[in-house]
């Protein structure tokens, strides 16, 4: 109960905080500004954390499938035809979102504490913590959002406040240029979202998580794009969700935002790009597991992007010499080995990594920050002027240190369990996607991945570090003038300052989650209890294959040997201050890695510059065609007429009065008259006419089309039906059905005159291969019947040149279905109490004429009309 | 007795109220300030407050007999109360504002306003051809009053004096018409009515001719085209707090009755038949309302007056629910039916909330001396007072239809309802949207000239005025305004319910 009441809460404190701090921040104090959004983000903590317990009391019950569930109200509703499903806004918390919910709010709590100590001489101190608790409360609805549309408000509302905070110090032009990259590379995947969005809805015909993953069934269905397939509903959602993962986790190809994104804010990085925001299309995935687990070819996609990412941004991050660099590179390589697991089935070993990612990476990124806020590093902090900084900054060392084991994946901290899951994953990933070629490839590139991780966050971790401070021995004159702006163009600040409680604490705590935080998940090599798969397997799709002992050790100790490789080579080369870089490498391998391969550029050159040509096209269009022809003309237009209109207000109040007498004569015209509105039902040859209904009205017929009514004025004969016969028909016609349902009717001429069937009415077939001349065919009346001559048309079972048809038959006229129709008329008068009469006449094409089975068409032979009607009953 | 006093409780708030005010008025020495807006507002806010009461309550009892036949009090009634109180009470605070701002607040005002309410809610409530004339013409002269009000103005009277002629003229007709449809029927009660016609004792050229002039009557109070001409001279005469409250509570209430009648009255099969009866002829109306109020409205330089035009527009978006209606009444499809009245219903709520943010805005940018009513006073006005930028910009977009606005949700739900009819609706449903399209030309252009242009030096530029009544009069406006617009579920369902049990 209490659960259920405070599951909202955890949404809208933190709005609420981001509500009064945009509106009221700028004239409030500080601590108000601190009290409202420390207060709602604690509080938002404290509430998922009960909501937590409350999973844990149904698990340990013996639910399996634990959830709490709050509706807040009904949003709107979609139809499929007469069922109306609703679109509610509900949040529900499970194993998976409890554990999104507890770590955005968490680490987002402690973030939020940082920040204080980090922006407190910020002039945007009060847009910055609005923004954050913006952003917590967007990421909560992406978290706990029942269905997808709510997911979706948080999925744009993150990317709203990553674009804002990227961009926080947005006069420098740079930075508010990096907020805008992330904005259009994350629309690109918003795209993929909306599409996989509408292709499970609908394949499932359900918004709601849990009924998507009731009903996946639905989902291997073929899709058909213009008649081809074009592989299951399944592969094709998750193709496009895929791609909006891809987006938002800065995956192969649209990674290229996330180390602009390092733009903003240190905390920023910490918290939205690296520990919540980013991870949202991995929590995407886990989300909708039974329906990327239908499809192999999109697991196998999503496991070789991923593994292929975490290589190259590894591989990236080897020769950056930007501490915060380095750490986005990290963070997308991080990422990548997350969609590996995804893409190899182990949805828990992905998230997993989600989990302990969020821990060590955000204390990483926090570090490096406490390392700027303490040397005056702007924007970042470059690590070829640092070293020495255990001897100033303990609190920072240590817990950095603790962070890159973690990272590094050293056995004993959690880094080492989340990767050793996923190494295990993927190894066994064949019973999956069915590609062993896939297996070893994801396999071998995350190991190879994994040594280059330990390999350059030691190298960070040493150049910051060990050795002496460089800033402070390069510079001992300016250290002796202990000038303010000296560090500036040089170095940095030569008397680092040790970071504050608030800068602090955040880091100890995420320090010590860091170690572990990874006991949850103990390897499966040594057949220890792993609470984190046990907590996961209800929610997550579970794919077959067990965790075989030979291949957990098999990927334990590639992974050990992984990091061991890497630590080794990075202690050898630069521990103690050795091997600090020199200038960026100028050519080479070196070159290509540290321009990141160079695709930034290549996209800059062949996407970016496309673009802008058409861009610059469609301005020109707009300016010349669509401003002028297609605006100003009618604009014009409209508002001549307005002008007419408007002028009849005259002022003069017996132009209003004419005018309402006028109107009052209009409606006295419409109700003093009669009006028949005759209309007709064909049902094979009888037809029912309908005239309307009116106070005091009386009709008349002439329902054969003779010129002369069959009775007297009646009260009661509204309606009336008859069958018809050729004698009433007025007139013939054939109807000819092309492919795809393309119809065209052709009038024939009572008097006798012949016809030509246009070629176009024609399909592309119709003519006879063994004719040298090809001629349409011709169609004429004769006494009440049809005479078609086929010429040249193929008319599959037809014998001979001429053949006489009666209206209602069907033939196949050169590839095209053609039916001989006939039209009938009527014509009613009515009188109403006024004594006014309307009359009215109305013709009728009989398109359904003594229907003809299919088997007719080989022996087609005139008949009259009445005996067909006989046959048919 | 004290069952009816319960019943027709809201009436009979406002009824009291206009007694406190008349003898607070008339007791309190000169020069005294009274504040009767105050005491306005919360006699409507008390009448409010009734009519949900009772919806909430959902008495069903039969009435006593001697009211019964005239006055009903069904979920319809107490729902449009609420509305027309709740407008009222809106109005109310707009007019404490203004009046006195502009040194014109008299007693009677309030009086008036609130007699003229209480006509409008005798209105909603009427179920007898005698009760929907007093209630018609309690309302009217009320408003009469009100629009001349401004008795030191020019306009104002010729506004008021054109209004009145008219209106005599309409009234004239409409009761023309009901006498035709008595002496076809022998009835005045509306449901009476409707029996007779139906079992086809009635007269049927009276008949006709009866209905017909009714339509014309009621055409002209709600202001549709051609019967609309009084409609901009009156707006922008009258003191806008007046404007206000004839776009809102007459619309809403004449609507309305409108409905009743022709729901209740003329439902017979050979009256409302949708191809041969007045739906056709509704269908006219609105077609004409809102191509004429639309690019009446374009041309405008007095934002009054466009408001005026707009007004008319709207009125013929809701003449398409109206049809809507007639359609699925006719095909025997009475849900579809009931969801065409509930978003008329829910549209009348949603205009009524949205324009009177507008004109409450408006009202707040001007004081003593300098109001605000055309294009050019508004020039830059939403840089140099972005609070009433905001205020008149959300209302602009709500009337425009723009999410998340009620207008949005209003005009959303009502061609939606006339969509479900079928296909013989959808060229109306589109007209109407293009239509809709042509006024966002005319919503926009009051954005841009508030953010993109910029005033002349030399003009004077008005100053806003500060005052607690306005503020809380544009804060209740815009809450209603989101309110209906983000979540406008159970609002929906009030007024399926009332349109279910009419």
């Amino acid at each position: 109960m209490l659960a259920q009441a405070t599951l909202p809460w955890i949404v809208l404190l933190p709005l609420a905080g981001a509500l009064i701090n945009g509106v009221t921040g700028r004239f409030t104090s500080k601590k108000v500004v601190t009290a409202v959004a420390l207060g709602s983000v604690s509080l938002a903590f404290l509430f998922a954390g009960i909501n937590f317990m409350e999973l844990v009391t149904q698990k340990g019950a013996g639910v399996a499938d634990a959830r709490v569930e709050a509706e807040l109200y009904e949003w709107f509703s979609l139809h499929i035809g007469q069922r109306a499903i609703p679109v509610r806004i509900a949040f529900v918390i499970d194993s998976l979102s409890g554990i999104m919910a507890l770590v955005v709010t968490g680490i987002g709590l402690l973030i939020h504490i940082y920040s204080l100590g980090y922006m407190k001489e910020d002039p945007g101190f009060a847009r910055f913590l609005t923004y954050l608790n913006l952003f917590t409360a967007s990421m909560l609805i992406l978290i706990l959002g029942s269905s997808f549309p709510v997911l979706f408000v948080g999925w744009e509302g993150v990317g709203l406040c990553s674009y804002l905070l990227i961009g926080f110090w947005y006069k420098t032009p740079e930075y508010a240029a990096a907020g805008r990259k992330a904005f259009v590379v994350n629309r690109i995947g918003d795209f993929g979202v909306i599409f996989g969005m509408l292709a499970l809805w609908v394949g499932t015909q359900s918004m709601e998580f849990q009924g998507i993953n009731e009903s996946v069934d639905m989902l291997t269905r073929p899709f058909m794009l213009g008649g081809v397939e074009v592989g299951s509903y399944a592969t094709v959602a998750a193709f496009f969700l895929f791609l909006g993962c891809a987006g938002k986790s800065a995956q192969l190809p649209l990674y290229v935002w996330l180390p602009d994104a390092m733009a903003g804010p240190t905390p920023v990085s910490a918290l939205i790009h690296a520990a919540t925001m980013v991870t949202a299309g991995v929590y995407l995935c886990c989300r909708l597991s039974g329906v990327f687990v239908l499809s192999p070819t999109a697991m196998a996609t999503v496991a070789v992007v991923g593994a292929l990412t975490a290589l190259l941004a590894a591989s990236v991050a080897l020769v950056q010499n930007q501490m915060k660099k380095i750490l986005a590179y990290s963070t997308v390589s991080q990422l990548g080995f997350m969609f590996a697991a995804v893409g190899s089935g182990a949805f828990a070993a992905g998230f997993f990594h989600v989990f302990t990612h969020a821990f060590f990476k955000a204390c990483l990124f926090l570090g490096a920050g406490a390392v700027m806020h303490a040397v005056h590093a702007h924007g970042d902090a470059d690590v070829r002027k640092l070293g020495g900084m255990s001897k100033h900054l303990p609190t920072v060392r240590w817990t950095f240190l603790v962070s890159c084991l973690a990272i590094a994946g050293v056995p004993l901290f959690s880094g080492f369990f989340s990767k050793d899951e996923i190494l295990l994953g993927a190894l066994l990933g064949t019973h999956v996607h069915h590609m062993g070629w896939v297996t070893w490839f994801v396999f071998g590139s995350l190991v190879l991945a994994a040594t280059m991780t330990a390999f350059y966050m030691f190298r960070l971790y040493f150049l910051t570090f060990s050795g002496d401070y460089r800033s402070a021995a390069a510079n001992p004159e300016e250290e002796a003038e202990g000038g303010e702006s000296s560090h500036d163009a040089h170095g940095y600040d030569p008397h680092p300052h040790r970071p504050e409680p608030a800068i602090a604490w955040p880091l100890r705590i995420l320090g010590v989650g860091a170690v572990v935080v990874g006991y949850l998940g103990l390897p499966h090599a040594l057949h220890l209890p792993n609470l984190w798969g046990d907590w996961l397997h209800a929610t997550l799709a579970s794919v077959g294959g067990h965790h075989g002992g030979g291949e957990a050790w098999i990927a334990m100790a590639a992974g050990t040997v992984a990091m061991a490789v890497g630590i080794g080579v990075a202690w050898q080369r630069y521990a103690n201050g050795k091997g600090v870089p020199g200038a960026d490498p100028e050519k080479g391998v070196a070159r290509w890695m540290f321009d990141a391969w160079r695709i930034d550029a290549a996209y800059n050159r062949y996407v970016v510059g496309a673009m802008r040509q058409l861009g610059q096209f469609s301005a020109a269009v707009d300016r010349y065609f669509v401003d002028v022809i297609l605006t100003r003309v009618p604009a014009g237009i409209v508002r001549m007429v307005g002008h007419v209109t408007s002028r009849a207000q005259s002022g003069l109040v017996y132009t209003y009065g004419a005018l309402m007498v006028f109107g009052v004569f209009a409606v006295l015209v419409w109700f003093t008259s009669p009006h028949p509105s005759l209309e007709g039902v064909a049902e094979g040859n009888k037809v029912t006419w309908t005239a309307r209904p009116g106070a005091g009205y009386e009709y008349r017929w002439d329902a054969d089309g003779d010129g002369e009514y069959d009775g007297e004025w009646s009260r009661s004969q509204r309606s009336l039906t008859r069958t018809y016969g050729p004698e009433q028909f007025t007139s013939y016609a054939v109807h000819l059905i092309g492919p795809l349902k393309r119809e065209n009717t052709l009038r024939i001429p009572i008097d006798g005159a012949k016809k030509i069937v246009p070629l176009s009415m024609l399909s592309g077939d119709w003519r006879n291969p063994e004719a040298s001349t090809q001629r349409p065919p011709v169609i004429w009346v004769e006494k009440g019947t049809i005479v078609l001559r086929r010429n040249d048309a193929s008319t599959p079972g037809l014998g001979g040149e001429e053949v006489t048809l009666t209206p209602g038959q069907r033939i196949v006229l050169g590839g095209v279905e053609a039916r001989f129709i006939a039209q009938v008329k009527t014509k009613v008068e009515v009188r109403n109490g006024f004594g006014n009469l309307r009359s009215q006449t109305r013709s009728l094409w009989l398109k359904d004429m003594t229907p003809v089975k299919s088997h007719a068409f080989s022996n087609i032979e005139a008949k009259p009309l009445a005996q067909m009607g006989a046959h048919h009953e | 007795m004290l069952d009816l006093i319960i019943r027709f409780s809201p009436l009979v708030l406002v009824l009291v109220g206009a007694a406190a005010v008349m003898l607070a008025d008339a007791f309190s020495d000169k020069g005294q300030s009274n504040d009767l807006s105050t005491v306005t507002f919360w006699a409507f806010v008390g009448a409010s407050g009734g009519a949900i009461g009772l919806w909430v309550q959902g008495d069903t009892m039969a009435l006593h007999p001697l009211v019964a036949p005239f006055l009903a009090a069904d979920p319809m009634a107490l729902l449009l109360d609420a509305v027309i109180a709740g407008a009222g009470a809106i109005t109310a605070l707009l007019a404490g504002a203004y009046l006195r701002e502009h040194q014109m607040e008299r007693g009677e005002y309030y009086v008036v306003m609130l007699l003229a309410a209480f006509g409008a809610m005798v209105l909603v409530h009427s179920t007898h051809l005698l009760s929907v004339f007093v209630g018609l013409e309690t309302m009217s002269l009320g408003v009469y009053s009100l629009a001349a009000f401004r008795r030191t103005s020019p306009r104002s009277v010729e506004g008021a004096m054109k209004y009145f002629l008219l209106g005599s003229f309409a009234a004239a007709l409409l009761l023309f018409g009901m006498a035709l449809l008595y002496g076809a029927t022998g009835e005045m009660e509306l449901a009476a009515i409707a029996t007779a016609l139906v079992e086809g004792s009635a007269h049927n050229t009276l008949a006709l001719l009866g209905t017909a002039l009714i339509t014309a009557g009621l055409a002209f109070k709600v202001g549709a085209v051609p019967f609309h001409m009084w409609s901009p001279d009156v707006y922008e005469g009258a003191a806008t707090s007046v404007t206000a409250f004839m776009a809102v509570v007459v619309k809403v209430a004449a609507f309305t009755v409108w409905v009743r009648i022709a729901v209740v009255a003329l439902s017979a099969a050979n009256l409302a038949d949708p191809f041969s009866g007045w739906p056709p002829l509704v269908m006219g109306l609105a077609v004409a309302s809102m191509l004429v109020g639309n690019l009446s409205a374009l041309v405008q330089t007095n934002v009054k007056r466009m408001l005026a035009y707009s007004s008319i527009a709207h009125a013929g978006y809701i003449m398409v629910g109206f049809v809507a209606y007639a359609h699925s009444a006719a095909g025997g499809d009475e849900g579809a039916g009931d969801q065409a009245l509930s978003a008329m219903l829910l549209y009348l709520a949603s205009y009524a909330a949205s324009s009177l943010l507008v004109f409450g805005s408006l009202i707040w940018a001007g004081s003593k001396g300098k109001e605000v009513v055309s294009y050019e006073d508004l020039k830059g006005l939403g840089r140099r007072h972005p609070w009433i930028g905001v205020a008149m910009m959300v209302g602009a977009l709500s009337l425009m239809g723009f999410p998340p606005t009620a207008g949005f949700i209003g005009k959303y739900y009502l061609f939606q309802s006339a969509v479900n009819v079928g296909d013989g609706l959808i060229p109306l449903v589109i007209f109407a949207v293009l239509a809709s399209a042509v006024g966002a030309f005319y919503y926009l252009k009051l954005i841009v000239v508030m953010y993109m242009e910029d005033q002349e030096q030399e003009a004077a530029q008005a100053v806003p005025m500060r005052s607690v009544h306005l503020w809380a009069a544009i804060g209740l406006a815009a809450y209603f305004v989101f309110r209906i617009g983000i979540a406008p579920g159970n609002y929906m369902e009030i007024a399926i319910g009332a349109a279910r049990a009419l």
